[in-house]
């Protein structure tokens, strides 16, 4: 497994353990009312879908999509980085702008709007990336003949 | 196909059919909702994305048994916790659901963390 999806991979089992961490301080929000965490609803669902599933999806793609070049090449490694770095970023603007309400970007309500900017623009620079690599398998000569 | 795996694959597809008669039945009993989502989520794609895991990721040295523990907890722990979710969660104003609720909010908790502690030896 190469190592950028390594990242990946490991990122998204992280997100998926305080996703599901979160899940269990909402539903115990949602049945004690001394528990108050359902303002975390929004970021429980980021973890979850950004976090977990395309992290997950995105290291594995990487990992196991046929490559370029006959067989050698996977991209450019560097594109595949940003996007990590992007959505993570996003991520942990996500969670941070659910305690912090920006002065800063007040025409846009609230962090949330820049972290869905990062999400956005990373997934973008994936899937540019990874599509050049959905294609039939290469043609190999049998060497009986 | 590893056993475990199969146990994980078979069970994402009943949760894909659960989770989508039980968005149907959301149209009518708004309160079906949340498990509709958390059937599609969790049940159908983790316990999918865990069954492919066990299958795929690589091995190296390491004796994995067809029966792994760890993986065995994972599996009855999350979809034990998904289906008292999906019997209590709808039905939230009979006071004994509520703890059920919260200890199914916990199995799913645990399932994860469990597969996670095989899965993390096999990242490589």
């Amino acid at each position: 497994m190469p190592t950028l999806s390594k990242i990946f991979v490991a990122a998204s089992f992280f997100y998926l353990l305080v996703g599901a961490f979160l899940g269990v301080l909402l539903s115990l929000s949602k049945v004690f009312p001394e528990f108050r965490f359902l303002f975390l609803v929004p970021v429980h669902i980021d973890f979850m879908i950004f976090g977990w599933f395309f992290n997950f999806v995105a290291g594995v793609a990487w990992w196991i999509l046929p490559r370029l070049k006959e067989g050698t090449y996977r991209g450019n490694p560097i594109f595949t980085a940003i996007t990590f770095i992007l959505v993570n970023l996003g991520l942990i603007i996500s969670f941070l702008s659910t305690f912090f309400k920006s002065d800063f970007l007040k025409s846009f309500s609230s962090l949330r709007f820049f972290s869905y900017l990062l999400f956005s623009s990373g997934i973008f620079i994936f899937v540019f990336q990874i599509f050049r690599r959905i294609k039939p398998p290469p043609i190999i000569s049998n060497p009986k003949k | 196909m590893p056993y475990v795996s199969r146990l994980f694959v078979r069970t994402a597809f009943i949760f894909l059919c659960l989770g989508v008669l039980l968005s149907f039945a959301s149209f009518f009993r708004p309160n079906f909702y949340p498990v509709s989502i958390h059937a599609i989520t969790l049940g159908w794609i983790t316990n999918l994305i865990f069954g492919v895991a066990f299958w795929m990721f690589p091995r190296g040295k390491i004796k994995i048994q067809e029966k792994d523990f760890l993986t065995l907890s994972s599996f009855v722990m999350l979809n034990s916790g998904l289906f008292l979710r999906f019997i209590s969660e709808p039905f939230l104003s009979f006071p004994i659901l509520k703890y059920i609720f919260t200890i199914s909010s916990f199995l799913q908790f645990l399932g994860c963390l469990f597969f996670v502690l095989h899965i993390l030896r096999r990242i490589k």
